[in-house]
């Protein structure tokens, strides 16, 4: 498992260079935050945010993200766990201050009933895209 | 999770007996040396320490009356001891606000009075030592300068002013906080609080456009940078990342696109947060507020119009015409700035937009009053517009909302427990405590009306109630933005053509 981690990280988890990033990392970074297997549904989220990172070096809105897939709002959530999760899992630095804080905030401390009746977190659905290899 | 425990949630907020010193150790990180600079502040805390702040205590004094009045009037009534949301939420009798503004107080009178000079003692005037300055980091990072306080003291003593002056003389002496200072440093760079370039925005604003077309049917429009438009929106940036911010920001443009003007966002000016205020510092709270002048200039607009943030409206309704006025560019029949409220009221007032109120029906909704919207500025040509106006329009968009106890609204209403430059992990303890007496009223609501979302407008309070509502067996989506309600209930009539077809929508009234 250390061995599979051996890559530079900051004080807060993040890849120091977001090119050290691959998809076997990717997966040992998602068993250290006990996400569990990485399936289809995951890796289209991560290539996009990772590319928007890439392209923009900014964050991207999760509503947008999951927007562009057809999800609902709390897809990141039960995917990834939260918003901070998705970016560690993609390989990507630490965004700044103010976007750590905000993303930190929408981070649920008590996963037990994060969302309001009606929009409880659920295991991962079907609905939120091709399940595992 | 949090190591230490969460305030149990009574029926109304109790004073706590004192727990002298159970909150010395809350202290946020201290802004690095390069974070520091950019500021115009030393990097790291300066050899002569001590007679630099007596110094900048004594500059701060002489240019600010109100300082030097606020450090003297205060008789030790009391008033104001258990009106901290910090001190109901701690018991940490230095979070009663006249202890915490006693620990500048008590310096200045040793360096700055007679009677402090030659017989400390007597007066309870002390040395400034690293004992007290460690104090003074400590509790001037557990006051949100929310100014509840100021509302019961008999003298208006305003202990913001003096949190501010504080955390200005730690900056001038190289103790600096590095949420606030790193933040402020990223607005100059970038123009914004969350770092978002140009091109970032734009590519989100796409995506509100298609989002909204998608959801609609009508081409509501989310311009960046355009030249020649009537109005620029200068909005917090959380509202382009955030939720339910973005749902916010949403609502706006709907409303613009609804009242037929023409509007722009600014990448320049693409932040109304300006945390120059949160560190006392005019000279950086200038700089900040210059680069929405210098856009308004340059990209021509008649009027400027302020998204929902608490204390950028405080920003913007006290200090900005002094800041970076005159504003004799822009169209002198509108107010110089205005409100993203004070223009939804307008309209409604005037019957332009019609809403369906049953799309909220799924709700039953409160609101949060904002502290630096409450108690630091005004909406509308009327007293207390501040309070009329969110309601209004809470009401035209929805069929079931309910006012919180009169303890806990308008001008007594309590900081969500994150203003002031607080919203940071660092500072989780003095944040979820300092949230008690809002989540008390909110609790109350909730079981005698069944409210089930609270709504807010400002960045901040929606951020911060997001992390702390899950602490009291809430949950994080029961807080919403104000023109998310009015996004949800729009009814749009304009520009409702076949996808393809131009859309008919800016410049017409």
């Amino acid at each position: 498992m250390t061995e599979r981690l051996a890559v530079p990280r900051d004080e807060y988890g993040f890849l120091v260079d977001p090119a050290d990033w691959n998809r076997e990392l990717a997966q040992a970074l998602a068993d250290e935050l006990g996400i569990g297997p990485l399936t289809p549904g995951h890796w289209r989220i991560i290539d996009y945010v990772r590319e928007h990172w890439l392209k923009h070096q900014a964050i991207h809105s999760v509503q947008q993200t999951c927007r562009h897939f057809g999800l609902d709002r709390k897809c990141i959530w039960r995917l990834f766990g939260g918003p901070l999760e998705l970016w560690k899992v993609a390989g990507l630095p630490y965004p700044g201050l103010e976007a750590y804080t905000y993303m930190e905030n929408e981070e649920p401390d008590r996963p037990a009933a994060p969302f309001h009746a009606g929009t409880t977190a659920r295991p991962v659905s079907p609905a939120d895209g091709p399940a595992g290899p | 999770m949090a190591d230490f425990d969460i305030p149990e949630l009574k029926e109304y907020p109790i004073i706590p007996h004192i727990q002298p010193g159970v909150m010395a150790h809350s202290k946020p990180f201290v802004a690095k040396p390069e974070f520091q600079e950019p500021l115009g502040y030393p990097g790291e805390l300066v050899d002569n320490w001590q007679e630099k702040a007596i110094e900048k205590l004594g500059e701060l004094k002489g240019k600010y009356r109100s300082l030097q009045v606020f450090l003297d009037a205060c008789v030790k009534c009391g008033a104001c001891t258990d009106k901290c949301h910090y001190y109901l939420g701690t018991a940490d009798p230095k979070n009663m606000p006249v202890a915490r503004q006693d620990l500048l107080r008590k310096v200045y009178r040793r360096y700055y009075t007679f009677a402090g000079k030659y017989f400390p003692k007597l007066v309870g005037a002390v040395d400034l030592t690293r004992e007290v300055l460690d104090d003074w980091y400590a509790y001037y990072h557990q006051c949100s300068q929310c100014r509840r306080c100021s509302v019961y003291c008999p003298y208006g003593i305003d202990t913001a002013e003096i949190s501010m002056a504080a955390r200005e003389i730690m900056d001038s002496i190289g103790l600096g906080q590095k949420y606030c200072n790193e933040i402020i440093g990223k607005v100059f760079k970038i123009g914004n609080n969350l770092g978002l370039p140009e091109p970032a925005l734009a590519d989100t604003l796409e995506g509100l456009e298609e989002e909204v077309y998608e959801d609609t049917g009508v081409k509501v429009r989310y311009p960046l940078d355009e030249e020649g438009a009537e109005i620029l929106l200068v909005t917090p940036s959380a509202d382009f990342f955030a939720e339910p911010h973005v749902d916010g920001l949403i609502g706006y443009g709907k409303v613009f696109h609804e009242a037929g003007v023409s509007w722009t966002l600014s990448s320049y000016a693409s932040e109304a947060a300006n945390f120059g205020m949160f560190i006392g510092s005019y000279e950086n709270m200038r700089r900040v507020a210059l680069r929405i002048r210098e856009a308004a200039i340059k990209l021509g607009v008649k009027r400027i119009v302020f998204g929902e943030c608490g204390h950028a409206w405080r920003v913007a309704y006290s200090f900005l015409n002094t800041l970076a006025g005159p504003f004799d560019f822009l169209d002198p029949n509108y107010p110089v700035p205005q409100h993203i409220c004070e223009f939804t009221y307008d309209l409604i007032k005037q019957g332009r937009l019609k809403f369906d109120k049953s799309e909220n029906d799924h709700m039953v909704l409160t609101f949060h009053d904002s502290c630096n919207v409450a108690r630091a500025s005004r909406m509308g040509d009327f007293p207390g517009g501040q309070f009329v106006i969110p309601r209004e329009i809470i009401k035209a968009t929805c069929n079931h909302f309910y006012d919180m106890d009169d303890w806990g609204i308008k001008e007594a209403t309590f900081c969500c427990g994150g203003g002031g430059g607080l919203l940071t992990d660092d500072l989780m303890e003095v944040r979820i405590k300092g949230a008690l007496p809002r989540m008390e009223a909110l609790k109350d609501v909730v079981e005698n009306y069944g409210v089930t979302h609270m709504a807010a407008i400002c960045a901040i309070c929606k951020s911060q109630f997001t992390k702390v509502l899950p602490y009291y067996g809430f949950t994080m989506d029961q807080i919403v933005s104000v023109h998310q309600l009015v996004s949800n209930a729009i009814i749009l009539t304009r520009g409702t053509e076949e996808p393809g077809g131009e859309a008919e929508t800016a410049d017409a009234a």
